[in-house]
This record gives structure tokens, C-alpha cells and sequence, in this order.
């Protein structure tokens, strides 16, 4: 290997002792002030932090300052798929990887992880946000219907269902949206073509082919089926399978 | 979202100092997790508990967002359908299409028909600025005449603050927020109301607005009066150094001695912005050239947040985005707008979030529907195609409106907002 870079010891809660490169460690801002202000051959305590979060965080430090130097071919896109399969995670154990987070100040862990929590609440109504996070509801109930009618804002989609919009095409792509009957699809491939479909027409249709005549002839023409099925009250869920003939 | 003071008071004796807002992560963690989610979302999750109300209402989450997370800040925009002193203007949230209606302006009895103001967002606020409209109380009682006021709408309180008013009256004026500085300017400006597609006077003078000290100051004078301008003001390095005027019109002459018509100008003004004071005017020329044809059609400016690269300035005019350059003054052709607006309608154009937004109304009525809806004018759907200068990409979003009357793109004044 004949690697020269410095090495780092860090001992956790459980005594489990991880041996990581300096450029991996100091990600973590309290490692690094430790480390430059105390022996650097000393172990460093990490008190706080198990061996198995620890070693989640230290596989995501080294994920991250290598493909930052280079080291990794790996383009910003799939460092984002790779973060997010990094939080498919159960709750648990997110909230440990907070709290190691925040105490070992890794900020962008720490924003990663916040705000998958945070996606967690967006999508959630507020029975379901108390039993996710045990909170209890200090409400009474004459109180939370008058907090409930203070919220003015309304959605244009109804808990996730509603108008949708597929950016990225690709050939043989599938694509799935519950929507009311009344709503439109909006669908945009290879950035020239638009297609814009009401569901009312569609519905009633087991399969629509269409085409759309592309402004460039080189472009292939987008073949675009839809399935449909009925989930009840008003809505209906469609399968979108599209493929690209040249 | 102001809290009933019985609600209130009632909160904060029950709230206990330690309870969390997420069991089992220190409240300071749970802060920051819940500034990550997205301004709408607030008041909908506001009945999950108590301290949730209180985190959600309290100023500590504005200025998180604001000061420490910034790339979680919503991107809004405000909707003015119509006069704000009796129809509500509406915040829209394009990423999660969701709608809120916002109180209207506090009711002056003598004024009415307020149009061609201007909005401009600085901070958390909404200022409405200027405009023309009609006052019961001048003489003749159908000639409209330019308003000074100026009005802020805060988001903490929910509700409209008279400031001082400005130094000239105007409508139809540049105009532009220095966030760097906390101050707004203004520009040129005259009296023309919409009812009235020609007429109104025009002025040059410029002024500025310190929203600290609430006063206006007037700076050095447009070196000929202009009317409809559009007012930019251009960041370098963190800070603004420019303020920029293009367009507008200027004299009328008359057609066969009869029909008024605009003499529009085809040049830019900039004027530098100094610590405590502006410069001289500084005249770019036209910015089309003897034989080319001018163009004339909204003009907006999108930032570049991270400062890496210029701003960019682009026009939509006729179906076709145009973008400034600014070495040689000229404009060119940067693309087109995808799917073309019926005819008679104009397009709407605003930025939010570094994106063009280019807005139609599509008329939404169902054959089906015109039985019913016989009475009720439907505001139709508001389809926006939404264009990114730096990866030149279109995409679309569709989305209903919830007001009655339906969106006017030429009069329509609306104002982007980061809260």
C-alpha cells in the first residue's frame, strides 16, 4: 500500500476500538478539535457513540471525503442515491446516527439526517406524526379543532395524490401516480417535447398509446402507455410505461 | 398565523420548559429537524402538540431557516389578483402546489382601483409600493392619479404595516430591493391606470427607501422621465453594487392627431450603488441597434445564490426568451417557450428558486361544466413552464388557482419571497 497518511484510533461507548485515516476522522469537527489540541497518539473517546453507529458514520466520512479527492469515480448523482440508501434505516437507528451527528459535529450527516426525519413529517398527517415519534396530543379537542382551522393553506394535492409531473425520460421507463379524476399529467421528454394529458380523457381507456410529434424529426418518438386503476373515492392510480422508438 | 390570545395564553401556562418537541432527541436537534420542512407545511402540523404550535409560531424558526439553513428556504411567490385592499393576495408554493390566502391591505375608504403598483420582497416582508388609482376625494373624480404609499406585510404578526410614504407618488415604476443594505429603490414611475391604456404622466425622479430608519431619501434623478420601467439591482460579490433601469416609455406622440402612442425607450440606465449614497446616472445606449427590431416584453433578473457566476437578465417577449449581454448591450435569442399560450393572452413571468417561471392560464371549464358553472367565473388553470438557464431545460407544473376571478398576466403584479 505504502499509504503515509496518519491514523486515527477512536474508541467508542462499547470499547470497540476503529482505526480510520485523519482525513476521514476530522470530518467530525469535535475529532479534529480533539485531535489538534490533545496527543495525537492517544485514543480518542468517543463516549457518546456506539461501535455499530460508529461504524455507519465512518463508512459515510470515507464515502464522502473520497469521492471529494477524487479517489472514487463517483458522479454527484449517484453520491446522492448512495445518501439516500444510507438513511433506509430504521427509526432507531436514524435517530442514533442524529445524535452521533450532533455530537460529533458532522454537519452534512447531521443535515442528511435531519431532513430525512423532516421528509418523514412532510408526509405525514398529525395522528401519524404522534404515533411515528411518541409524542403525546396535550390538545383538547374543541383546541385542536380551532388549531386546525387556522391552517389556510390549501393543497393542490390531497396527502401525495394529484398532478404530476415526470421530468426525466428515459426509454423503458415506469412510472407510477395516484390522481384525481379532475387533474392533468404533465409529462416533458428530452426537453423538447411537452404532453400534456387530462385524466378525465384517459380514464376509462385501458391503455392510451401516444405519440407526439417531436418539432425535431431526429428525436425519437415517445410511446406512452397507460394503465389504470381504480383505488376508490374519485381517485384512480395510473402506471405510466414509456418507451423510446427512434 | 396570529394565535387567539385565549388559545395563547392558555398555551403558555401549560407548556412545560422540558418537553420535547421529538422524545428522544435533544429539543435543539428537534429544531433543527423541524426548520428542514417546507414553509407550508407549518401551519398543517401545527395541532400535532402544543410545543409544535409554539416552535412552529416562533420567530427562533424564522430566523433558523433565514440565518443558518438557507438552502431549506421556501421559495414563494405572491399572487396580487387584483387590487389588494379588497381581493386577498394569495402565497403559492410551486413545490408542493399549495395555495394561502393572505389578509388584503387595510381599507382606505376615499381610494379605489389600485393598479400598476409594484411588490418587492426584502426579508421575511412583502412591501406593496405605489401605483395608480382613483381618489373619491380629487377633482376631476375619473382621472386616476399616482399613490405614494407603501405598505409591509409581516409574516410573524399576519398583517399590514403602513410605512412612510414615498417622496413622489408614482405607479409603474422601477424598482428594487438591496438585501445587502436593507433598502429598497425606485425609479421613474407616472400615473397611468390599466382602465386607460394610454395617458398618465411620467416622472425621472428616484428614491430610496431605508427600512430601518423608515424613511425615504431621494438620490439623483433619471436624466429623462420614464414610465413601466423594469429596475434590477446587480450583486457582486455579496453586495450590491449596481442599480440597473431598462425600458419603459417616455413621450407620447399622436397618431393622425388623434391616437396617443408610446415612445418607448430601447436603452439602459445604471447607477452605481455607494455605501451612503448613489452616483450619476450612466447612460448604455440602446440596446438595439438602428436597423434591428426592438423588442419589448417582461424583463426579469435571475441570481446566481451561490455567486458563482453574473446575473443573468432575460426577456420574454412573443413566445421567445431572449438574454441580455452585457458586454456588448444587446439581446439573443436563448430559447423558446415550449408550448405557446392561446393567442390572446399574455404570459406572466417571474423568477423563484434561479428558475424562469412563465405562467398561462389554460381555461379549464369542462364542457360538462358550463351548465353548472353559469354564475361563477372559473379562474382556470394556471399552467407554468418553468425554464433553467444554467442546464437550459423546460419543465411543467399545472395547478388550480383557488380564487373566483380569473388571472390577468398584463396586470397581475406578483413578487417572489424566501421564507
Amino acid at each position: 500500500m505504502g499509504s503515509t497518511s496518519t491514523k486515527i484510533k477512536l474508541r467508542t461507548s462499547d470499547q470497540k476500538v476503529f482505526e480510520v485515516e485523519k482525513a476521514v476522522a476530522v470530518q467530525s469537527q469535535t475529532i479534529k478539535y480533539i485531535y489538534e489540541n490533545g496527543c495525537p497518539d492517544s485514543v480518542i473517546h468517543v463516549h457518546s457513540v456506539s461501535g455499530d453507529i460508529l461504524s455507519k458514520i465512518l463508512d459515510y466520512c470515507k464515502k464522502h471525503v473520497n469521492s471529494a479527492a477524487g479517489k472514487e469515480d463517483i458522479s454527484p448523482e449517484e453520491l446522492y442515491e448512495w445518501d439516500a440508501n444510507f438513511v433506509k434505516v430504521d427509526q432507531n437507528t436514524l435517530f442514533d446516527l442524529i445524535l452521533a451527528a450532533n455530537c460529533l459535529k458532522i454537519e452534512s450527516l447531521l443535515d442528511l439526517t435531519c431532513q430525512t426525519v423532516a421528509n418523514m413529517i412532510k408526509g405525514k398527517r398529525p395522528e401519524e406524526i404522534r404515533t411515528t415519534f411518541n409524542i403525546k396530543n396535550d390538545y383538547t379537542i374543541e383546541a385542536e379543532e380551532a388549531v386546525r382551522r387556522e391552517n389556510k393553506w390549501a393543497f393542490d394535492m390531497l396527502g401525495g395524490v394529484g398532478t404530476m409531473v415526470i421530468e426525466e425520460l428515459a426509454d423503458d421507463t415506469m412510472s407510477k401516480c395516484v390522481t384525481n379524476t379532475k387533474s392533468r399529467v404533465c409529462v416533458i421528454a428530452a426537453n423538447q417535447i411537452v404532453m400534456m394529458r387530462s385524466i378525465s380523457k384517459l380514464a376509462n381507456k385501458k391503455s392510451i398509446d401516444v405519440y407526439k410529434q417531436p418539432q425535431n424529426p431526429t428525436t425519437p418518438r415517445i410511446k406512452e402507455s397507460v394503465k389504470q386503476r381504480n383505488v376508490g373515492t374519485g381517485f384512480i392510480e395510473l402506471f405510466f410505461h414509456f418507451k423510446c422508438k427512434m | 398565523m396570529p394565535i387567539p390570545p385565549s388559545l395563547a395564553s392558555t398555551l403558555l401556562h401549560q407548556i412545560d420548559q422540558d418537553q420535547a418537541l421529538i422524545p428522544g432527541l435533544p429539543n435543539d436537534v428537534a429544531a433543527l429537524i423541524l426548520s428542514f420542512l417546507p414553509y407550508s407545511h407549518h401551519c398543517r402540523l401545527k395541532p400535532t402538540c402544543k410545543p409544535w404550535y409554539i416552535f412552529l409560531s416562533s420567530k427562533t424558526l424564522h430566523s433558523l431557516r433565514r440565518h443558518h439553513r438557507r438552502r431549506s428556504l421556501s421559495h414563494l411567490l405572491c399572487v396580487f389578483p387584483e387590487d389588494p385592499h379588497i381581493s386577498s393576495p394569495f402565497l403559492f408554493d410551486p413545490q408542493h402546489l399549495a395555495w394561502r390566502p393572505l389578509p388584503p391591505l387595510p381599507c382606505n375608504p376615499h381610494e379605489y382601483g389600485l393598479c400598476n403598483f409594484t411588490s418587492v420582497s426584502l426579508g421575511p416582508h412583502i412591501y406593496v409600493l405605489g401605483g395608480s388609482l382613483f381618489d373619491t376625494r380629487s377633482f376631476p373624480l375619473d382621472r386616476p392619479s399616482p399613490s405614494s404609499s407603501a405598505f409591509r406585510y409581516n409574516f410573524l404578526t399576519s398583517s399590514w404595516d403602513r410605512l412612510a410614504p414615498m417622496l413622489s407618488p408614482r405607479g409603474s415604476f422601477a424598482c428594487a430591493a438591496i438585501p445587502s443594505a436593507d433598502q429598497i429603490i425606485v425609479a421613474g414611475g407616472g400615473s397611468r391606470h390599466t382602465l386607460f391604456r394610454a395617458a398618465g404622466s411620467r416622472i425621472c425622479s428616484v428614491e430610496r427607501y431605508d427600512v430601518e430608519r423608515d424613511e425615504w431619501e431621494a438620490l439623483d434623478g433619471l436624466p429623462r422621465f420614464r414610465a413601466g420601467c423594469v429596475g434590477f439591482a446587480l450583486r457582486e460579490g455579496g453586495e450590491e453594487r449596481e442599480f440597473w433601469v431598462m425600458g419603459g416609455y417616455g413621450d407620447s406622440r399622436t397618431v393622425s392627431g388623434v391616437f396617443p402612442v408610446d415612445e418607448y425607450y430601447k436603452d439602459a440606465l445604471v447607477m452605481e450603488l455607494k455605501g451612503n449614497g448613489g452616483g450619476k446616472w450612466r447612460e448604455l445606449g440602446d440596446m438595439w441597434g438602428a436597423g434591428e427590431t426592438p423588442r419589448f416584453g417582461k424583463i426579469v433578473m435571475v441570481e446566481d445564490e451561490d455567486g458563482g457566476s453574473p446575473p443573468a437578465i432575460f426577456m420574454l417577449d412573443d413566445n421567445d426568451i431572449l438574454r441580455y449581454d452585457m458586454a456588448s448591450n444587446r439581446w439573443q435569442k436563448e430559447c423558446s417557450v415550449p408550448r405557446r399560450a392561446p393567442c390572446k393572452s399574455s404570459y406572466g413571468l417571474v423568477v423563484l428558486n434561479e428558475e424562469l417561471h412563465v405562467m398561462t392560464i389554460v381555461n379549464g371549464i369542462d364542457s360538462t361544466e358550463t351548465r353548472r358553472s353559469r354564475q361563477q367565473k372559473r379562474a382556470g388553470t394556471l399552467f407554468m413552464q418553468i425554464y433553467h438557464p444554467r442546464k437550459k431545460t423546460w419543465r411543467c407544473l399545472v395547478t388550480k388557482p383557488p380564487f373566483r376571478q380569473p388571472l390577468d398576466f398584463s396586470t397581475t403584479v406578483m413578487c417572489p419571497i424566501q421564507l
